[in-house]
C-alpha cells in the first residue's frame, strides 16, 4: 500500500512538473483520469454484466487504484445498440469505458453494422462458460441420454438467454441435430423458472445464475460447452468427450471509445491488470462462479476480439 | 414451532434503536426516490443498496427491506398529489388517488394508500412466514402455457376500464399494444417495428413514456387553470382532515384484505410483478367489490384495492427470490445482488442451511414494513401542502421535474424527446376523451402475453390444444370465456324480457 | 354537413398507424410458420382491429362537439424544448434554473426576488437529489466543455 502510494505521489509530482513545462504530452505512464469516469454498461442492473462492472469498480475502490470516483451509466436503449453508439462517438480523453462481452460484440456486428473499429478494446477480464443443464428427475440423467435422445429425433425443448446462448443452440442444432426447439427468454434466471416449472427439458446456463440450484441438486449438470470440464458441482462431460466438436468461449472484456489515447489505454489496461491479481477477483469473482481466468491487456484483447468479429462477420 | 422460535429470534435481533433509525432513514429515502417519477422501484434500490453496506448485516438487510418497501410506497405519492404515477403499479392507485385529491382531499387517499400498502405487505409476509418455499413451488406452475392464459384473462379484463365511451378506450388500448410491439421480438430476438432507427431498436423507453403521457401532458393541461385562483378547497388540508373516518376504514379494509391475498399470489408468479398484482387486484374490486362500478371517481376502495395488491406482490416475489434463487423482477435482481453480498446463499437449501440468517430477514420484513408505515404517515401533512402552491409555479417546477427523470431514465436526451412527445399526444388523448390507463396497462401486459403465447405453441408444436390440457390454464380459458361471453349473454337475456313484456 | 372537427384527426391517426403496422407485419416479417405465430403476426392483427375500431372512433367523433384549444397550451412544451436546447450550451442545471426563473419573471410576472429564490431553490432541490445524491450523469453542456 505504502509503495503504491509513493508510486502515486511521484507521478503526481511528474505530472505537476510535466504540465508545468506547460508540454501536451508526457510519457505513456503519465496519463490519469482529472474527473469523474463514466462507464457504461448495456445491460439492466443485477445481471451478468452488472455484476461483473461492479465488482471490478468495487475492487479498484478497495485497493485506491483510481483516484477519481467511476459512475456507472446503465444505457440499455435498443438493446444496447444505443449505448454502444454512444460509447464510440465519445471523443476520447480516457474518461469513458464500456462493458464489453460475447453477447454485445455480436449484435454490434450482425445487426447494428459496426465493427471494433468503433472502439478500443482494453482488456479481456475473464471466460465464462456455458453449460446445458437437466432437471435431476428427468429422463436425461447424462450427457449420452441427451444426444442420444437428440441422435434419434425426439422431442427436445430447450431453453435459454439471449445472445451467446442462442448461438450455442444454433451450434448443436447443427452439429448433432435432432428435433428440438428453442424458447429464448430475457436471463437465465427466466429460463430455469422453465425447467423447474417442468415447461421444457433441458435449460442452456452459466454457473453462475445456476449455482445454487445445482449445488443442492435441484438441476443436473449434462453437458459443458467448454473445452475443459467445470469443477463441481459442474463437472459433467463436454460436447468434445461425447463426439462433437462444440465448444464456446464467452469472454467478458471491457472497451473504450475509438481513438483514446495511447497513455489512456495503457493506463486503464495497468489498472485492470491489477485488479485480476486481487484476491477479491479470483476467489469472490472467478472462483465463486466458476469463470477462467483470462486476462489479457489492451494489445492483445484487441487482436483476440477480432478473432470473434471475423468469426460473426463470415456467419451473419 | 421451530419456525416461530426462529422468527421470535428474528425479532429479538432486528428491535433496536440503531436498527430503526437504519430503517426510517431507508424509509424515508426510499420514499423520495420512489415519488421521484423517472426513477423507479429498480433505480431506486440500486443506487441506495451501497448505502446499506456501511452498517452491519443486520441492521443493513432491515435497511434494505425498508428501503424495497417505501419505494413502493412511494410511487403513490406523486400520483396522488401530481398524477405522475412514480411507478407502473402506481398508475392503478392514481385511477382513484388523482380525482380524491382534486376534490380536496389528498391527505386521505395518502392515508388508504399507505395503510393499504402496510396491509398489503403485512399479508404477503405472513403468507410467506407460514409457506413460503411451498409458495415458491406453486409460482413454478405458471409456464408460458399459464402466464399466456393469465395475461389473456388480464387484457380482456381492460375492458373494465374503458370508461364511459368504449370504442376510445379501445383505441387506446390497441395503440398500447402496438407501440409495445416496436423493439425486440423476445421470441426471435431479432428487432422489428423499429423503422431503421437504433433508438428504436428496444422500442419506446417506458419511464419517459409514462411520465410524458402522465405528467407533461398534465402541465399542458395546467395552462387552463392558471388564473384561476383556487383549483379547489385547500382549507382541508390539515392533519385532522386527512384522517380517515370510521365508515372509510370499514370501506377498505375488505378490498385491502382481498388484495393483498390476491397480490402475493401474483406476485409469486415468476414475471408477472407488481403491476400486474396491483391492476388484477383493482379490477377485482371494481367487479366484486361493493360499489365497484363507482371506481375511477374517487374511491378509497380503489386506491386500497391497488396499493394493497401492489405490496402483496413485492412481498410475494420474496419467496421465488428467497428458495429459488430466481429474481421475479430486476428489482428482484438487485436486491438479490445485496442479499448475496451479506452472505445469503438463496436457493432451495436456504431454509434448512441458514435459517437463522432467513428468518431474521423474514423479521426485518415486518419490522421495516412497520417502520415504513409510521415514516410514510409522518410524512403526509407536510407533502400535501404541495396542492397550496398554485398552478403557474407548479407549471415550471413540474416540467423541470418530467426532464430530469425522462433523461435519468436512461441517462438520455432520446428520453426527453420522447417524454416531450408523449406529453403532446398524451394532451391530446385527454382533450379528446381517450382514457391513458389502458394504453399503459396494454403495453405492459401485451409482451408478456404475446411471448408466452408463442412460447406456448412451441412447446405444442403449434396445437392450440394445450391451453385446455394444463388444469391451470384450462380454468382461466374457461373463466375469459364465461366473463366475455356474459355481456352478451345478459344483454340476450335483457332483451328476451323486453320482448316478453 | 357540419364542419370538420378536430377530433376525428386522431382516429384517423390511428387508423394509420394501424395500416402501417399490417403493412410492415405483412411485408417485412414472417407470420405464421408450422403451427407457430412469427414477427408479424400479433402486431398486424391488431393493427387489423385498431383500423377498424378507428374507422368507428370517426364515425362517433364526427357526432361529438368542437374542443377548444388555447394558444397557451403550446407555451409548456416551446419552453421545455427551449430549456433542453439552453441546456446543451450551459449545461442542466443552469438552464434549469434560468427557465423557472425567466417562467416566472417574464411569463408570470411575478417580483424579482420571488421569481429568482424560486428558481434558485428548485435548481439546487434538483441538483442535490438528482445529480448529488443519485448520481445521474447529465451532460455538462458545450460552453464548461470549452472552458
Amino acid at each position: 500500500m505504502k509503495k503504491l502510494m509513493l508510486v502515486m505521489i511521484l507521478t503526481m509530482a511528474v505530472t505537476a512538473f510535466v504540465s508545468a513545462e506547460g508540454q501536451q504530452e508526457g510519457p505513456a505512464e503519465d496519463w490519469k483520469p482529472e474527473k469523474t469516469v463514466t462507464w457504461f454498461c448495456t445491460s439492466s442492473p443485477g445481471g451478468g454484466s452488472s455484476i461483473f462492472t461492479q465488482t471490478i469498480i468495487e475492487i479498484i475502490k478497495e485497493e485506491g487504484l483510481v483516484d477519481q470516483d467511476i459512475i456507472i451509466n446503465y444505457k440499455t436503449d435498443g438493446g444496447g445498440a444505443v449505448g454502444r453508439r454512444q460509447v464510440s462517438r465519445t471523443k476520447s480523453n480516457g474518461h469513458t469505458l464500456l462493458t464489453f462481452n460475447n453477447g454485445d460484440l455480436q449484435p454490434l456486428v450482425q445487426i447494428e453494422g459496426g465493427d471494433l473499429d468503433d472502439l478500443t478494446p482494453l482488456a479481456v477480464m475473464a471466460n465464462d462458460g456455458q453449460i446445458l443443464l437437466a432437471r435431476s428427475d428427468s429422463k436425461f440423467q447424462s450427457g449420452e441420454d441427451v444426444i442420444e435422445a437428440l441422435e434419434n429425433g425426439e422431442r427436445i425443448i430447450i431453453g435459454g438467454s439471449k445472445g451467446d446462448d442462442i448461438n450455442l443452440y444454433e451450434k448443436i442444432k447443427a452439429e448433432v441435430g435432432g428435433d428440438t426447439e428453442y424458447l429464448v427468454n430475457d436471463s437465465t434466471g427466466n429460463a430455469l423458472t422453465q425447467i423447474l416449472g417442468g415447461d421444457i427439458d433441458l435449460v442452456i446456463a452459466k454457473p453462475a445464475a445456476s449455482y445454487e440450484l445445482v449445488s443442492s441438486g435441484e438441476l443436473i449438470p449434462v453437458i459443458a460447452a467448454t473445452k475443459d470440464r467445470f469443477d463441481e458441482p459442474f463437472d459433467a462431460p463436454t460436447f468434445n468427450e461425447l463426439g462433437y466438436d462444440i465448444e464456446l468461449t464467452v469472454f467478458r472484456g471491457i472497451a473504450g471509445p475509438k481513438n483514446m489515447p495511447q497513455a489512456a489505454v495503457d493506463y486503464w489496461s495497468d489498472v485492470f491488470g491489477k485488479v485480476v491479481e486481487t484476491d477479491a477477483w479470483q476467489e469472490d469473482y472467478l472462483g465463486k462462479f466458476l469463470l477462467s481466468d483470462a486476462y489479457l491487456p489492451a494489445d492483445e484483447s484487441a487482436e483476440y476480439m477480432q478473432e470473434f468479429e471475423d468469426k460473426y462477420t463470415s456467419n451473419k | 414451532m421451530e419456525i416461530i422460535d426462529l422468527l421470535l429470534n428474528g425479532f429479538a435481533i432486528a428491535f433496536s434503536i440503531k436498527n430503526f433509525f437504519a430503517a426510517a432513514l431507508g424509509a424515508f429515502l426510499g420514499i423520495m426516490v420512489g415519488a421521484m417519477p423517472g426513477i423507479g422501484s429498480l433505480a431506486g434500490v440500486a443506487l441506495l443498496l451501497p448505502l446499506t453496506f456501511k452498517f452491519d448485516p443486520t441492521t443493513g438487510m432491515i435497511m434494505l427491506a425498508a428501503l424495497y418497501y417505501s419505494n413502493m410506497y412511494g410511487g403513490a405519492y406523486s400520483s396522488v398529489l401530481i398524477n405522475i404515477p412514480g411507478d407502473t403499479p402506481a398508475v392503478m392507485t392514481g385511477l382513484d388517488g388523482h380525482p380524491l385529491a382534486k376534490q380536496g382531499r389528498p391527505g386521505t387517499a395518502l392515508f388508504t394508500s399507505n395503510i393499504a400498502s402496510f396491509i398489503g405487505g403485512t399479508i404477503g409476509i405472513v403468507i410467506l412466514t407460514i409457506i413460503g418455499p411451498g409458495l415458491a413451488r406453486f409460482g413454478l406452475n405458471f409456464g408460458p402455457v399459464e402466464m399466456a392464459a393469465l395475461m389473456a384473462v388480464a387484457m380482456t379484463s381492460l375492458g373494465w376500464l374503458l370508461g364511459d365511451n368504449p370504442v376510445r378506450g379501445l383505441v387506446a388500448t390497441l395503440l398500447g399494444i402496438l407501440l409495445a410491439t416496436m423493439g425486440f421480438d423476445a421470441v426471435t430476438g431479432l428487432p422489428r417495428y423499429d423503422f431503421g432507427s437504433i433508438y428504436l431498436l428496444s422500442g419506446i423507453p417506458f419511464i419517459p413514456l409514462v411520465v410524458g403521457i402522465f405528467g407533461f401532458s398534465q402541465v399542458i393541461e395546467m395552462m387552463e387553470q392558471r388564473k384561476k385562483t383556487k383549483t379547489f378547497d385547500t382549507k382541508k388540508l390539515t392533519l385532522r382532515d386527512s384522517l380517515l373516518s370510521r365508515g372509510e376504514v370499514k370501506r377498505i379494509l375488505p378490498p385491502a384484505l382481498r388484495s393483498g391475498v390476491l397480490g402475493t399470489f401474483i406476485g409469486v408468479i415468476p414475471g408477472a410483478g407488481a403491476t400486474t398484482g396491483s391492476f388484477l387486484s383493482y379490477l377485482m374490486e371494481k367487479r366484486i367489490g361493493k360499489d365497484g362500478h363507482k371506481l375511477g371517481t374517487g374511491r378509497v376502495e380503489g386506491v386500497a384495492a391497488a396499493e394493497s395488491g401492489n405490496n402483496g406482490a413485492a412481498a410475494g416475489a420474496f419467496a421465488p427470490l428467497l428458495a429459488l434463487g430466481i429474481p421475479g423482477s430486476g428489482t428482484g435482481a438487485v436486491l438479490l445482488g445485496g442479499l448475496l453480498m451479506y452472505g445469503l446463499n438463496p436457493g432451495p437449501r436456504l431454509f434448512q442451511t441458514q435459517p437463522e440468517f432467513t428468518w431474521g430477514l423474514i423479521a426485518s420484513l415486518y419490522v421495516a414494513n412497520i417502520i415504513t408505515l409510521i415514516v410514510a404517515l409522518m410524512i403526509i401533512p407536510f407533502i400535501i401542502k404541495i396542492l397550496k402552491v398554485p398552478a403557474e409555479i407548479m407549471i415550471p417546477i413540474i416540467s423541470t421535474i418530467c426532464i430530469l427523470g425522462s433523461y435519468s431514465a436512461n441517462n438520455s436526451l432520446y428520453g426527453i424527446v420522447i417524454m416531450l412527445a408523449a406529453g403532446v399526444f398524451g394532451f391530446f388523448m385527454k382533450k379528446f376523451g381517450y382514457p391513458i390507463a389502458p394504453l399503459l396497462l396494454a403495453y405492459v401486459l401485451a409482451p408478456t402475453m404475446e411471448k408466452n403465447f408463442r412460447q406456448a405453441l412451441q412447446i405444442s408444436d403449434g396445437s392450440m390444444l394445450i391451453f385446455l390440457q394444463k388444469p391451470i390454464s384450462a380454468v382461466l380459458v374457461i373463466f375469459l370465456l364465461a366473463t366475455v361471453s356474459s355481456p352478451l349473454i345478459q344483454r340476450i337475456i335483457g332483451r328476451i324480457k323486453n320482448h316478453s313484456k | 354537413m357540419k364542419r370538420l372537427n378536430s377530433r376525428v384527426i386522431f382516429p384517423i391517426i390511428t387508423g394509420i398507424v394501424g395500416v402501417l403496422w399490417i403493412i410492415i407485419g405483412l411485408t417485412n416479417h414472417d407470420w405464421w410458420v408450422e403451427g407457430r405465430p412469427q414477427s408479424g403476426f400479433f402486431p398486424s392483427i391488431v393493427g387489423g382491429l385498431l383500423l377498424f375500431i378507428s374507422f368507428l372512433a370517426v364515425i362517433n367523433e364526427l357526432k361529438e362537439e368542437k374542443t377548444v384549444f388555447l394558444l397557451s397550451h403550446i407555451y409548456p412544451v416551446l419552453a421545455a424544448v427551449g430549456m433542453v436546447v439552453l441546456a446543451q450550451l450551459v449545461g442542466f442545471f443552469p438552464a434549469l434554473i434560468l427557465y423557472v426563473f425567466g417562467w416566472l419573471k417574464w411569463f408570470e410576472k411575478y417580483r424579482l426576488v420571488f421569481s429568482t429564490l424560486t428558481a434558485l431553490i428548485t435548481g439546487a432541490a434538483m441538483y442535490g437529489i438528482f445529480y448529488m445524491w443519485l448520481r445521474v450523469p447529465f451532460p455538462e453542456g458545450l460552453i464548461l466543455k470549452l472552458i
